[in-house]
């Protein structure tokens, strides 16, 4: 008869793996698998292999053990639905396989297929998961364009210069502002004589 | 005129039959007007003598009066023309004159919405209704949508993500409705439209530029790529955009104004402008061609905010298109166009002093070689909607002063001269009927608008009846009339500060009403209106109290600017006036399938819970980390480089540490956006956040982390 998962842990250890239960727990519904079934199901199969690598090495946080593990049974998952086709990274194929979940609405649409084994998914299933995937745009087709000068005219070129030269004069902006602020007042003396 | 190639052989466009004669009679209608006016006030003046501040006030007085004859003919020649002309030229007549559908070209219009820190529900809300409409004329596989995106945070890019991959969900979008987050924000909305044409526009034979708060009609998209397609000389075709979906009184009042004096409006323009109209930035069809060919913008000389990069592109490229030389028509007479405008004074002022910086930098364009007479006339029109403002305040200090000199100086109004000699009347009387001219000038628009719907039985029922829409103008009108002094204001400043070289940033326009203006906001950008018109009003009533009443409109406008703004900022008001059936549109009586699709949208409340607003500034890297879909969905759509070199690699190792260490509020808006655009990073962190246990992570992450779990059922993404 197998042991059950709680009688492998020691007295002391029960906090830790509890916290590893509940990290996985959290990280499949993050997945949106709402399924008690699924999940009580998938669990604790999650946790004994985390078990067993902690029982090789007890320095290793169960937490961390734990979720690498059920990391490893998700991307594994996506991967056999992908038959290797595509030669990525844990990473890349993590990645692809849960935007494929979400392109195909799967947790909603199938909660009774999430992470079961190859063989016992229909194909319309896996056909779905392997040719959802993002294109944010259509294929590029570059071209150039570029800026046509415009001749801007002698008038206009004149006040360029013009003002490119009082550019270098700064001053000369904040004069004309004086100007016509002392201006004001002289005309207003003039006026009220 | 060179003829531009294009996938279709181009058509050497035919002259408008006709076209220089109705310039001729418009121009002259305008000129004769002004002449008049000018004439009267010169008398007036001369009575005085004719000494410096004379002539400045006559030279102010004839650009005035000559831009207020403008907009006068233009209503006149609308109004005739809608009444008496039923076969008038317009773009749309050579889709009246085909029978039967033309061919669409296939999946070759592109229907852009370059976006940039704007509402995400609003602008996905917006693409549904207008994507819906496309779908249900049964054209969908001739349009492409792109949502191009210049957004600067990691929030809104990450809502904008989410929000467009729920939507291609929900309409099976996919292959259709395309996102694209530029990386670098260069040159605005024209160097964002200039993105999508290097990278796409080859494989488009039109694109339709649409606004964050455009909607467009399925039918009138089917028909604007049809127009073209009968049309090879034509370069853009722009629609009349209507106001909608206003619920303030400010903006109902601009909504109202919009619909019962826009039609009339239109209508004038397209009679001298036909095939050199302006294009107005959205709402519009381009042919991609020519328009990446000939349209993109040069830098202009000098620093902004006079020079520099182009501001409002849309005028410049119109006029790139017609000097290229294919025609620019407004099709003032195809409906289902809109877009929203400000829902209060001081957003459209804050809009106002955008445009205000982008017009003036046309200054540089108007002796430019090469463009067209009725283009420059369209530059210097844009120009002088705003250096207009300023020439009237100008105006009415300068007869403040001569007001002044002329009570001080005792003389008499009795004139000895001028045109005196041929009939009896005083400068009081002569200064009345000139006043009374402009009076006409400025309300027979109005007068002629209300006419033209009063007559109308079908159209009066579209504005709430005959009663109610009369009221309603003369609501509108009342406003105008106080909210002018204000905007004078308002354009004066922005005009005088780009002078002494203070820019402005272009960013988001805030459409949303909210609840309305806070008065304590309101008081310190209104203060100083409120403080000019005190000071003038106690100075006009010394100079003397008749010139205290003249001015009194303006007055009134300036000193209650503060409770006006505020009050007309509420949508109580708004609804209290809609409620007695005023200041109501067709469109609030006869709803368009795309506004009620867009109505409903806005309505629905959002799917997914929302974390507590301890997270709300992080909001964008909290989910993209811990989400796992959200996070797929971004690692995906990211450009994947090859390994970047050492320094690039440790630069983003030293982020991901310090965002694990200290939480992400210890990264400034840059380096999240950093962060985010490396997919090696983004993966990382992610598988970082549900590997490491909880004490080995900041308690920021620790809280989020759960409150992530609390809300997992509905999680707090777009995507459920």
């Amino acid at each position: 008869m197998e042991t059950k998962l709680i009688n492998r842990f020691d007295a002391g250890e029960i906090e830790a793996w509890d916290d590893a239960f509940e990290k996985v727990e959290n990280y499949l519904r993050a997945h949106r698998f709402q399924s008690k079934v699924l999940l009580a199901e998938v669990v604790p199969e999650i946790l004994a292999r985390a078990h067993e690598r902690y029982d090789r090495d007890s320095t290793q946080d169960p937490v961390r053990l734990a979720s690498e593990e059920a990391d490893r049974k998700l991307v594994s998952w996506f991967e056999e639905m992908m038959y290797g086709d595509e030669e990525q990274s844990p990473v890349a194929i993590g990645a692809r396989g849960r935007l494929a979940l979400l392109l195909m609405d799967a947790p909603r649409r199938w909660p009774q297929y999430m992470l079961r084994p190859r063989p016992e998914l229909p194909d319309e299933f896996v056909k779905e998961f392997r040719k959802s995937f993002l294109k944010s745009g259509p294929d590029m087709d570059l071209t150039h364009m570029v800026p046509k000068q415009i001749d801007l005219g002698p008038i206009t070129q004149m006040a360029e210069s013009t003002i490119t030269q009082l550019a270098k004069w700064p001053w000369v902006r904040s004069l004309i502002l004086w100007g016509a602020i002392v201006g004001v007042f002289v005309y207003l003396f003039w006026l009220t004589r | 005129m060179s003829s531009v190639s294009d996938s279709v052989s181009v058509i050497e466009a035919s002259p408008i039959r006709g076209l220089a004669a109705r310039r001729l009679v418009f121009f002259s209608s305008v000129i004769a007007l002004s002449a008049l006016g000018t004439t009267v006030m010169a008398d007036i003046l001369w009575q005085q003598g004719m000494l410096f501040l004379e002539w400045v006030l006559l030279g102010l007085f004839v650009v005035l009066f000559t831009n207020l004859c403008f907009g006068f003919c233009q209503f006149v020649f609308g109004f005739f023309i809608h009444l008496f002309r039923k076969k008038e030229v317009s773009i749309t007549g050579s889709l009246k004159k085909k029978e039967g559908w033309v061919p669409l070209p296939i999946v070759q219009t592109a229907i852009v919405l370059p976006v940039c820190d704007e509402d995400v529900k609003r602008v996905y809300e917006g693409l549904r209704a207008i994507y819906k409409s496309v779908e249900k004329t049964g054209e969908l596989d001739h349009f492409h949508f792109f949502i191009l995106s210049d957004s600067r945070t990691a929030k809104q890019w990450v809502e904008e993500e989410a929000a467009w991959v729920e939507i291609c969900k929900q309409l099976k979008g996919f292959g259709r409705i395309f996102y694209r987050k530029r990386r670098t924000n260069i040159n605005r909305k024209s160097g964002n439209i200039g993105d999508f044409c290097r990278r796409w526009g080859s494989s488009y034979r039109y694109m339709v530029t649409l606004d964050a708060d455009s909607i467009m009609a399925g039918g009138t998209l089917v028909k604007l790529v049809q127009l073209m397609e009968l049309n090879p000389e034509v370069g853009i075709i722009q629609t009349a955009p209507q106001l909608m979906g206003s619920e303030t009184f400010f903006g109902r009042i601009h909504q109202f104004a919009n619909r019962l004096y826009g039609r009339l409006f239109t209508i004038g323009l397209n009679f001298w402008q036909m095939a050199e109209s302006n294009y107005w930035g959205h709402n519009a069809i381009i042919r991609l061609k020519p328009f990446i060919e000939h349209c993109s913008l040069p830098d202009l000389p000098g620093k902004e905010p006079f020079g520099g990069k182009i501001l409002s592109h849309d005028y410049v490229e119109a006029a790139l298109m017609r000097r290229a030389g294919l025609q620019v028509w407004l099709a003032y007479d195809l409906p289902g166009s809109w877009e929203e405008g400000p829902p209060n004074i001081v957003e459209f002022a804050k809009r106002d002093r955008r445009w205000c910086q982008g017009n003036l930098q046309h200054s540089w364009l108007l002796f430019a070689r090469g463009l067209f007479p009725v283009n420059r006339l369209h530059l210097m029109l844009g120009i002088l909607s705003y250096v207009g403002s300023l020439l009237w305040m100008l105006f009415l200090i300068v007869s403040f002063l001569l007001s002044y000199d002329f009570h001080n100086s005792g003389l008499s109004a009795i004139p000895t001269t001028g045109f005196a000699q041929f009939w009896s009347s005083d400068l009081i009387s002569e200064s009345m009927a000139l006043f009374g001219f402009t009076l006409v000038l400025l309300f027979t628009p109005k007068v002629l608008s209300v006419a033209n719907v009063f007559f109308n039985r079908e159209l009066s029922r579209l504005f709430g009846g005959r009663f109610k829409m009369v009221v309603s103008a003369c609501v509108e009108t009342l406003f105008s009339v106080f909210q002018a002094p204000i905007l004078m204001l308002f354009h004066s400043k922005f005009v005088i500060t780009a002078f002494f070289g203070k820019g402005v940033g272009w960013g988001a326009q805030n459409r949303e009403a909210g609840d309305g203006l806070s008065w304590w906001s309101t008081i310190v950008i209104l203060l100083p209106h409120t403080v000019v018109g005190g000071v003038v009003a106690v100075l006009a009533w010394k100079i003397a109290p008749a010139y205290f009443y003249w001015m009194s409109p303006l007055l009134l406008g300036l000193i209650f600017s503060v409770p006006l703004a505020v009050f007309s900022s509420r949508r109580s008001v708004g609804d209290f006036f809609a409620k007695l059936g005023l200041l109501t549109t067709p469109d609030e009586w006869d709803r368009p399938y795309e506004l009620q699709v867009l109505r409903d949208g806005m309505v629905a409340s959002n799917v997914s819970a929302r974390l507590s607003e301890m997270f709300d500034s992080e909001l964008g890297l909290t989910t993209v980390l811990i989400d796992p879909y959200l996070n797929g969905v971004h690692v995906s759509l990211l450009r994947h480089k090859k390994d970047g070199s050492k320094q690039d690699r440790l630069v983003f190792d030293t982020l991901c540490q310090k965002i694990l260490r200290d939480g992400p509020g210890q990264l400034n808006s840059k380096e999240q956006l950093t962060l985010l655009r490396d997919a090696k990073s983004v993966s990382f962190l992610h598988h970082q956040l549900w590997l490491l246990p909880s004490y080995q992570l900041n308690e920021w992450w620790n809280h989020a982390m759960r409150e992530y779990n609390l809300h997992t059922k509905k999680p707090f993404s777009a995507i459920t």
